[in-house]
């Protein structure tokens, strides 16, 4: 596959903030790809970047191939939705959606052709001659979206553009956005703060803080097998288990934490004697009573445990419980509601038990 | 939200507050206005002192239209008004975008001087900028008030176009780029239709402070351009004639016109 976007160590600063730090990204033709952080992580500005409002400091950017050095935002084959719609409140609905092809000296009879047939696309026929100050949220949406696809970008930038949206409209425009890219098989860049946005839509997300690219790969690598800390705390909830190696080899390493061992995946080989974080998922950790059938193998570490405390939140019950290193870890056990569940109480005495595979062992 | 009840008490102050705010209303339009309406009535008045009321007549309108000096004084007033305006509208509205827009040396020192002609004294803007004509060898022309009345007109039509640029929000110009509009197409569709009502209210500003302008006007006048203002003041100073409030009322006339105007395109956008 050729790439749409080649990012290769492109810095930004403005002043003497650094907003984009040395990263490297290649995205693929026709790949919805995700820039996901929290805000000030810099991945508004690669994605205007790629747009071309911004001018890298240094680094270079290319587009189907081309570099984009010193290219003008105007001559670039890529169109934006932006995070307030921008949409141009002196000009009808379908005025909006036709300035890209008036720009681009469009015969008169295709650019209606095409803009009844964006309008269409967006389930937004029948609006044209409104004002879009008279929109809701939803409908502005649609329209940015369509004046943006009615010039057949190559590659169509996303800024936050369901930020403003109501949680029930977000979700099914998640889905409709997912359809049309897929339709189309134009690549997306979409720049989100929101990681269950990014985990549903995307086939791969680039993870930012600080300017810098911390992990890119699909949802269930970053979601599965984090690279740091950082990744594994922003997707997701993750519980910690800070530790020493003990042994390492390039794909797993046991930590001693207290006098406990426990062992997980790992990426890189660590010297024994770093220092080291275990990071196990909610939905992964198994409890059971001590009075109860204990399953154990070697794949699996099996700890004691006391019930602190009970949140019931609908699908699942969170049970915190604390193991013998002293730390406190979520536990999510989802309500099958089966006659055989066991409801633990407060003070119960558990066995904690999850699989070595999945638990992640970071370095510092 | 806290439910307020309206309880008697509350009710009467709430209704003396009310009135003793409409009577202080009522209290400052009259001292705004009476002068204007007396001025307004005595321009009918069919005596030659303007102070002395005798009867109703149109007599002084009829005179006014007449004098020659009053028309030559009403086409300087109305050229000089007219290109200033266009000048200054052009300048400002450029400045405002430059100021918004750009970043650039010394702006913000550019920045405090730019609205200097504001808050310095009428009196110290004329005596310098004769100076400066009178250093330069220029000598004094209808020319010369038109480039004292640019000067400071800039300053008021920037201030105008900057605060709605500064309400305008800068990712539509980033949109337009996004969909191909080079700076020129961008600026011509999007920023100039956007900033309209702000240029529009920003040359009628200009338009009338330069009409009304006495002060500088009077120290740039040369021979035979005298405008409506100035010639107001020189006739008055050969004894008040009735001419005098008809020219008055008619430029009263002249710059409410201009105001419903500017209000009511601000309110149609």
């Amino acid at each position: 596959m050729s790439s749409a976007v080649q990012i290769t160590d492109v810095t930004k600063a403005f002043g003497d903030v650094v907003a984009v730090d040395n990263i490297s990204i290649d995205i693929k033709d026709g790949e919805f790809f995700s820039l996901l952080g929290p805000s000030g992580c810099g991945k508004t500005t690669t994605l205007r970047l790629i747009a071309g409002f911004e001018q890298p400091t240094m680094g270079q950017i290319s587009i189907m191939g081309q570099p984009v050095a010193g290219v003008p935002a105007y001559r670039r084959p890529v169109n934006t939705v932006f995070q307030s719609y921008a949409l141009f409140p002196h000009m009808t609905v379908a005025k909006n959606v036709a300035f890209g092809l008036e720009m681009a000296k469009v015969p008169a009879d295709e650019i209606k052709k095409r803009v009844d047939a964006a309008l269409g696309l967006v389930e937004m026929s029948g609006f044209g001659e409104r004002r879009t100050t008279q929109m809701s949220g939803g409908q502005k949406q649609r329209v940015a979206l369509a004046r943006a696809l009615v010039n057949w970008p190559k590659v169509l930038l996303l800024d936050e553009p369901l930020g403003a949206l109501d949680l029930k409209l977000r979700k099914n425009m998640q889905l409709e956005l997912k359809q049309i890219q897929e339709e189309l098989g134009i690549t997306f860049i979409y720049v989100t703060h929101d990681q269950e946005e990014a985990i549903t839509m995307s086939d791969r997300i680039a993870v930012m803080s600080d300017g810098k690219v911390q992990q890119i790969g699909p949802a269930r690598e970053i979601y599965e097998q984090p690279n740091n800390r950082f990744v594994a705390d922003f997707i997701g909830e993750t519980n910690f288990i800070d530790g020493t190696v003990v042994d390492s080899d390039s794909n797993s390493t046991v930590l001693e934490s207290d006098d406990v061992k426990l062992a997980g995946r790992s990426k890189v080989k660590m010297a024994v004697g770093d220092k080291a974080t275990l990071a196990i998922r909610p939905e992964k950790i198994v409890l059971s009573l001590k009075t109860g059938f204990l399953n154990t193998d070697s794949e699996t570490i099996t700890l004691d445990g006391t019930i602190r405390d009970i949140i019931y939140i609908g699908t699942d019950t969170r049970y915190q419980v604390v193991i013998p290193t002293g730390d406190k870890l979520f536990v999510r056990v989802q309500n099958l509601g089966r006659p055989e569940d066991i409801a633990f109480n407060k003070g119960d005495e558990v066995h904690v038990q999850w699989r070595i595979n999945n638990a992640q062992v970071l370095a510092e | 939200m806290a439910a307020t009840t309206i309880t008697p008490r509350n009710k009467i102050r709430k209704s003396f507050n009310e009135r003793a705010l409409s009577w202080l209303a009522i209290g400052m339009f009259i001292f705004l206005y009476l002068p204007i309406i007396i001025l307004i009535v005595y321009s009918f008045n069919d005596n030659r002192f303007a102070s002395v009321w005798t009867g109703f007549s149109t007599r002084w309108y009829t005179e006014v239209f007449n004098d020659e000096s009053v028309r030559n004084a009403f086409s300087v007033s109305m050229w000089v008004a007219f290109w200033s305006t266009v000048i200054s509208t052009i300048l400002g509205t450029l400045t405002a975008i430059a100021m918004e827009r750009f970043k650039f040396w010394g702006k913000a020192t550019y920045d405090a001087i730019l609205y200097l002609p504001i808050i310095i004294p009428d009196i110290v803007m004329a005596l310098s900028t004769l100076l400066f004509f009178v250093i330069l060898g220029i000598s004094l022309s209808r020319y010369t008030i038109l480039i004292a009345h640019v000067a400071f007109n800039i300053a008021f039509v920037a201030i105008v176009v900057r605060a709605r640029l500064a309400d305008m929000d800068a990712s539509l110009e980033e949109a337009a780029a996004d969909l191909g509009a080079n700076p020129w197409e961008t600026f011509r569709r999007i920023t100039v239709p956007l900033l309209l009502p702000g240029i529009v209210a920003g040359a009628l500003l200009a338009f009338t402070l330069s009409l009304d302008d006495f002060v500088i006007t009077f120290f740039m006048a040369g021979p035979g351009s005298t405008t409506l203002p100035v010639l107001i003041f020189s006739k008055i100073r050969f004894g008040a004639s009735p001419e005098v409030n008809v020219i008055s009322t008619l430029m009263f006339m002249g710059s409410t016109l201009l105001v419903i105007i500017s209000l009511m395109i601000q309110r149609r956008t």
